[in-house]
């Protein structure tokens, strides 16, 4: 279990927040002109890291807020919390074998 | 507003005035009560001291708290919710919502904000007696330690399965809990269930 230093509420219980997925996915400005594969990439395709990830948290069952947070994916450590729109702090990458 | 004669509580079927007290028995660890018709208007609107918190406290007479997790006002009488950075909760003990979104409509006109009469969404109960934090902690994720959850704050959180608003009223301690109408039956007796090892009074609404 996750406990996710919402930046409104304090440290809460992960079953309190719904997940949003990876962060800073940003949509084509003209998606017609965009190949199928193109397309399917930004709507289907997302990282799946073994080490550090952005994503998007939401505090559902608490101030409904959405926000992002940098995740270590093996060790389930939160490096930061930081709110939307952000530029995404600047973090060592970590990869594992 | 609803005509007092059609208003039934959520709970009506399970005829709780039947074995209602008037307070806790000697040997319960905690207490149910029903409060089943208290106004709750959602307000929206931006944060700070601006021109929206001075219109809800000339609407309400309280001010406007800046806090996730503060109330302002008395836990009796009228008060103020901080739910989330643009997000409050007047709520009142009296059922009658219409003056008060009168006033608020009036102070809040041409600003980018809203007061909605929610009263009817909402079903309130509160728990109390000796072993009431016992009994919230295992339906709750919340650290409700005094020391991080004292009497004078609130928070929204789950109850079992069920999302609640819930304040804590005294460290007698006393808690006052807000579920969906719908959630009513499944939240009182989730509590009435867990309660069980402790013994569980109902005090009358
Ligand atoms: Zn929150």
């Amino acid at each position: 279990m996750l406990l996710i230093d919402c930046p409104h509420c304090g440290p809460r219980s992960e079953t309190e927040f719904s997940y949003g997925g990876e962060a800073h996915i940003a949509r084509p400005l003209d998606p017609a002109a965009l190949s199928d594969a193109e397309w399917a990439d930004y709507v289907f395709l997302r990282d799946n890291p073994k080490g550090l990830i952005r994503e998007r948290w939401m505090h559902a069952h608490g101030c409904r807020r959405w926000f992002n947070v940098a995740r270590d994916t093996v060790t389930y450590e939160i490096l930061t919390v930081y709110p939307m729109g952000a530029e995404p702090p600047d973090l060592p990458e970590r990869r594992y074998p | 507003m609803v005509e007092d004669f059609l208003r039934q509580s959520p709970l009506s079927h399970l005829g709780l005035a039947t074995h209602a007290r008037a307070e806790i028995a000697a040997d319960d660890g905690v207490a149910l009560a029903e409060r089943p018709f208290r106004t709750v208007i959602t307000l929206r609107g931006p944060g700070g001291e601006g021109a929206f918190a001075s219109a809800v406290e000339q609407a309400s007479g309280l001010k406007l708290p800046q806090e996730v997790g503060a109330i302002t006002g008395e836990a009796e009488g009228r008060q103020l919710l901080c739910l989330g950075p643009d997000e409050w909760w007047l709520c009142d003990g009296n059922s009658d919502a219409e003056s008060l979104l009168v006033a608020l409509e009036d102070e809040l006109a041409g600003q980018f904000a809203s007061a909605v009469d929610t009263s009817d969404n909402w079903f309130a109960l509160e728990i109390s007696g000796p072993q009431a934090t016992d009994l919230l902690a295992k339906a709750c994720p919340l650290d409700l330690h005094p020391r991080s959850f004292p009497a004078g704050r609130c928070a929204r959180s789950l109850l079992s399965k069920a999302p609640m608003t819930l304040q804590k009223l005294d460290e007698s301690p006393r808690f006052r809990i807000h579920v969906r109408r719908s959630f009513a039956d499944y939240a009182w007796r989730w509590l009435s269930d867990a309660g069980r090892e402790y013994g569980v009074s109902v005090l009358s609404a």
